[in-house]
């Protein structure tokens, strides 16, 4: 999961080999990246969800996508 | 959401009237004009290709009087029969008085009620819901019209903004008639998380017109959650949808054209995916007019009844969701 992570941020913006690095995505790229979350994983983000805390870093995303796909 | 369904006198929708000013620009102008995206970004990130922009003499309330001219045409109604103007904008002419006044003049009006609501995209959905409310304790006749030049608050650098408004006009007559025709039910609802989503920083009471907000830029649209504002108008579009239906003993099965506001291709492409039903139902004109704000449902419901999309026979689901958050879901029976 971690490595599809990295491939789907590395679409817009070079992943940093630091989970906890900010990722620094821009709004538009924020809202390519949820689709492809969504398609990749089988989740629905909702609006609430796009805090920094699930999408400014790697770790975040990992952790959040986690706790999408255990709940479904 | 609260849901209102005439119980006692039905709404009837008596004819819909549509205006877009004639200066039509592509993607090519607006980045001539300093629109920082290429075309092909504004075409995969919005589908939309071109706008419709009020010339710098027209103003709001002259896009709403032609519309609403039209749709008392359509509807062959006089001036003097309608009872009632309510106008949803988030553009007015000014602060001072209600752009419904202009309106209220240039149609020749009697003294009727006439005013403005504010609604943002979701506008229309609130006109109509006050219309059948109108109707509903005695009005006989109600012109529900939605009107929005957005372009002149919009920071033509801005990425998130700039490509996405168009200016444009439409409107509805309601009459009181049978119940089982026409509108069968409106639901409306706000969720304030959003109240910051999209707005317009300075030029009201909060923080007033003075010449360091002007050279800040601060009396332009600014949306600086655009992921969050993407969920959450297609998660207020469905939810809408789903419980005026629900409130109606009804499912998206039972619809059959749906008339969405129109912020963006991917929101509609989205909005069929969560809400479920086929994206073939969707009548979508957001590649040429762009987002026309409030009045975004009223001109596609126009245009989709000219065009034939939407026939006697027919029940389509007017749905939209806006800055606030506010939403709102229309069921007519044609």
């Amino acid at each position: 999961m971690r490595e599809t992570i990295r491939a789907l941020v590395a679409e817009h913006r070079a992943a940093p080999d630091d989970d906890a690095a900010p990722i620094g995505l821009e709004s538009l790229e924020l809202v390519m990246l949820t689709e492809r979350l969504e398609d990749e994983f089988g989740i629905q983000v909702k609006a609430t969800e796009v805090v920094p805390k699930n999408f400014d870093s790697i770790g975040g995303l990992v952790a959040f996508v986690q706790l999408k796909t255990s709940v479904r | 959401m609260k849901v209102f369904v005439p119980d006692r006198i039905g709404v009837q929708l008596a004819g819909t009237g549509a205006y877009l000013p004639a200066d039509v620009r592509t993607n090519a102008d607006l980045i001539a004009r300093g629109c920082p995206l290429t075309d092909e970004e504004i075409v995969r990130l919005s589908g939309i290709r071109t706008r419709h922009v009020a010339a710098p003499h027209e103003a709001t309330s002259d896009l709403a009087t032609e519309a609403a001219t039209r749709a008392m045409t359509t509807a062959g109604v006089t001036a003097s029969q309608i009872d009632r103007l309510i106008l949803g904008t988030v553009s007015p002419d000014h602060l001072t008085p209600s752009t419904a006044c202009f309106v209220h003049a240039r149609l020749g009006l009697g003294p009727i009620p006439a005013f403005d609501l504010t609604a943002s995209c979701s506008a229309f959905l609130f006109a109509l819901e006050n219309a059948a409310r109108a109707i509903a304790t005695g009005d006989s006749c109600v012109l529900a019209v939605a009107a929005d030049v957005r372009s002149r608050w919009l920071n033509p650098a801005d990425r998130a903004t700039s490509a996405l408004f168009g200016d444009g006009a439409g409107a509805a007559v309601l009459r009181a008639g049978p119940l089982g025709q026409g509108l069968l039910g409106v639901g409306l609802a706000v969720d304030s998380a959003g109240v910051k989503s999209v707005y317009v920083p300075a030029g009201g009471s909060r923080e007033p017109s003075t010449a360091e907000t002007v050279a800040a830029g601060r009396h332009t649209i600014v949306m600086s959650e655009g992921p969050q504002v993407y969920l959450a108008a297609v998660e207020g579009m469905v939810e809408t949808g789903v419980s005026l239906l629900k409130a109606l003993g009804k499912t998206f099965d039972d619809v059959d054209l749906i008339v969405p506001h129109q912020p963006n291709r991917r929101i509609l492409d989205r909005l069929a995916r969560v809400g479920r039903f086929a994206p073939e139902k969707l009548f979508i004109n957001v590649e040429r007019i762009g987002n026309v704000s409030g009045a975004t449902c009223a001109i596609a419901l126009d245009e989709a009844l000219r065009t034939g999309a939407a026939k006697p026979g027919m029940r389509v689901l007017l749905i939209a969701a806006g800055a606030g958050y506010t939403a709102g879901a229309a069921l007519l029976q044609l």
